[in-house]
């Protein structure tokens, strides 16, 4: 079997091992979250795309660890990922897989970039973004513009937080949204730095 | 066969988790927090660790570099003639280090494969990490990395009635 | 223009059966609980928060249950209303009922509806009841929607030796359960029991 034909078999096979949740209450608590953020941040839309990159950032770090442990578990290897592509397939046949259960494609390989592409994104299965409101004069007006919203900025953080967990770097993008009429979703991620591995003196401080 | 201690690092060196288990390493940390000598602002059995983590940390690095082919180049355990340190290290840079008398096996390659339970160190720290670690720390909602208090976890419980009932405990 | 069907084309009458991990709901989940603990002062604000964003889910979900329901039928007593949350929502938020539906013996206004595996607290080692304050938003949010006002609350109890214990395969087991204490107001009942006659 191909490599790339492997790391879709180990996702799969993840995937049917886990537990499950209703993707419903999963796009409930996601669109509450946001309702929040809308609320808090009062309606700044660059803030909340922001604070949707801060929580997935967190998400992220902490995900890494359960991808690691349950490959372990599960006799699953995951390839050591020297090559970028390598790493774009985990964490599109893997990572997707296992979290969502959807899939994911790579594409755009560059040797310090690639795009990930979505076609289902179980965040939005009830969303319809507000239209931005428009004066009497047809000019636009003081509401704010939900063209810039990005819903799903959450998934940048992810996968931002979880690349650095293995010494990669990277920003995150949302280049295409199918909530804002884009044909498919696309996440660009491009490698900034490969950290390298040192204790250095941090380790003095507890 | 006994196991003397436990400990967890971050990346960075930091220690996440420590816990002594045997009296005779409890003891001898008494013995090393009372007499030893430590720069200002730290207790010598904080310094101890440190140096332990320091030296899996190099050898890790040391033993990277003196393999040919990049592969199996992971740091093992660490044999004395009274004890030994079997190490784990996760790709996201987490390692677990297990003090255990020199009777405890590493893994199915060490040396002693006539050994009957088939209980090996390194599968220890494994599932440690697998099972426990992920389930109780990592998922816990207050978990960001290298920011926790693992007290205020099931972590210790659960590692606790884990370790105990593995047939070389104590 | 965009290929791409808009959502208001999708069939939302189906109840959609794919499915998610439970560790990312408990993820998000978490993010959810951290970001209104930061804004907290204290526990109760906590729960508040918590419950005030469960309300609005509480409210969409039965919107959408009503209207996948074909015999369009609108619940109008206590008992029946509160069978709907402990069936139909629970199924199709939590993919199962709750476990049990009781009324108070001592609290004639207090109803109970008990779960050993909330999805909430699954990953939670204290304060377990706090973080179930969002499902007790939900069922506050339902009832309000289906005009029934009442107080729901959250809370964790000891599960007694020798209780019936259905843990969910590969979630950790637990040794309490939940219960969501439902309060309905005076209107309420006396509404209820003019049904009665």
């Amino acid at each position: 079997m191909s490599k790339s034909g492997s790391i879709t078999a180990a996702g799969q096979n993840l995937w049917a091992k886990v537990p499950k949740a209703n993707s419903e209450l999963f796009a409930l608590t996601y669109g509450s979250l946001i309702t929040e953020l809308i609320r808090d941040y009062d309606q700044n839309i660059p803030e909340i795309n922001n604070q949707l990159d801060r929580i997935g950032y967190s998400i992220g770090v902490r995900c890494i660890d359960e991808l690691f442990a349950k490959s372990e578990v599960n006799g699953v290897q995951i390839p050591s990922c020297r090559e970028l592509r390598e790493t774009a397939e985990v964490v599109a046949k893997i990572g997707f897989r296992m979290f969502l259960g959807v899939s994911c494609d790579v594409g755009k390989l560059t040797e310090k970039s690639f795009s990930l592409y979505l076609s289902e994104n179980p965040l939005s299965i009830f969303v319809e973004l507000p239209q931005n409101e428009v004066g009497v004069d047809g000019s636009s007006s003081h509401g704010p513009d939900w063209t810039q919203l990005k819903y799903s900025n959450v998934y940048c953080g992810v996968i931002r937080g979880a690349l650095e967990q293995v010494n990669l770097k990277v920003e995150c993008e949302f280049v295409g949204d199918m909530l804002q009429g884009d044909d498919v979703n696309e996440i660009k991620v491009e490698v900034k730095e490969v950290i390298a591995d040192g204790a250095g003196e941090d380790y003095q401080e507890e | 066969m006994t196991v003397h201690s436990l400990h967890i690092f971050d990346r960075k060196g930091k220690t996440l988790f420590t816990k002594t288990y045997s009296p005779i390493a409890v003891k001898q940390q008494r013995y090393l927090a009372e007499s030893g000598t430590a720069e200002p602002g730290s207790d010598p059995v904080t310094e101890q660790r440190k140096l332990v983590f320091g030296m899996l940390f190099s050898l890790r690095e040391l033993v990277g570099s003196l393999t040919p082919d990049h592969s199996g180049e992971s740091l093992q355990a660490v044999r004395t003639g009274s004890s030994t340190v079997h190490t784990f290290e996760t790709m996201g840079g987490l390692r677990l280090a297990l003090y255990t008398s020199n009777d405890v096996p590493t893994s199915q390659t060490s040396e002693r494969r006539e050994y009957m339970d088939n209980i090996f160190a390194r599968d220890v720290l494994r599932n440690i990490y697998s099972n426990i670690w992920v389930e109780c720390v990592v998922r816990s909602p207050m978990y960001s990395p290298g920011e926790i208090d693992v007290k205020s976890t099931t972590f210790e419980r659960e590692l606790d009635s884990y370790l105990s009932s593995l047939p070389w405990f104590r | 223009m965009s290929k791409s069907t808009s959502i208001l084309d999708r069939p939302i009458l189906k109840p959609r059966t794919d499915q998610v991990s439970m560790s990312a709901y408990g993820y998000l989940y978490s993010e959810l609980v951290q970001y209104h603990q930061t804004r907290a002062s204290s526990i109760s604000e906590l729960e508040e928060r918590l419950a005030s964003s469960g309300y609005g889910v509480g409210f969409k979900i039965l919107e959408l249950l009503s209207y996948r329901n074909k015999d369009n039928r609108r619940e109008t007593r206590i008992m029946s209303i509160l069978q709907f949350i402990s069936s139909s929502v629970w199924k199709s938020l939590f993919g199962r009922a709750a476990d049990s539906l009781e009324k108070s013996i001592e609290h004639t206004d207090e109803y109970m509806i008990f779960d050993y595996n909330p999805i909430t607290s699954n990953f939670v080692s204290v304060n377990k009841a706090v973080s179930d304050a969002y499902i007790s938003g939900i069922i506050g949010g339902v009832l309000e929607g289906a005009g029934f006002t009442a107080r729901v609350s959250a809370h964790s109890v000891d599960i007694e030796e020798g209780e019936m214990k259905n843990g969910l395969i590969g979630m950790p087991s637990r040794k309490d359960k939940a219960v969501f204490l439902i309060k309905f107001s005076e209107k309420v009942l006396e509404r209820d029991a003019k049904l009665d006659r």
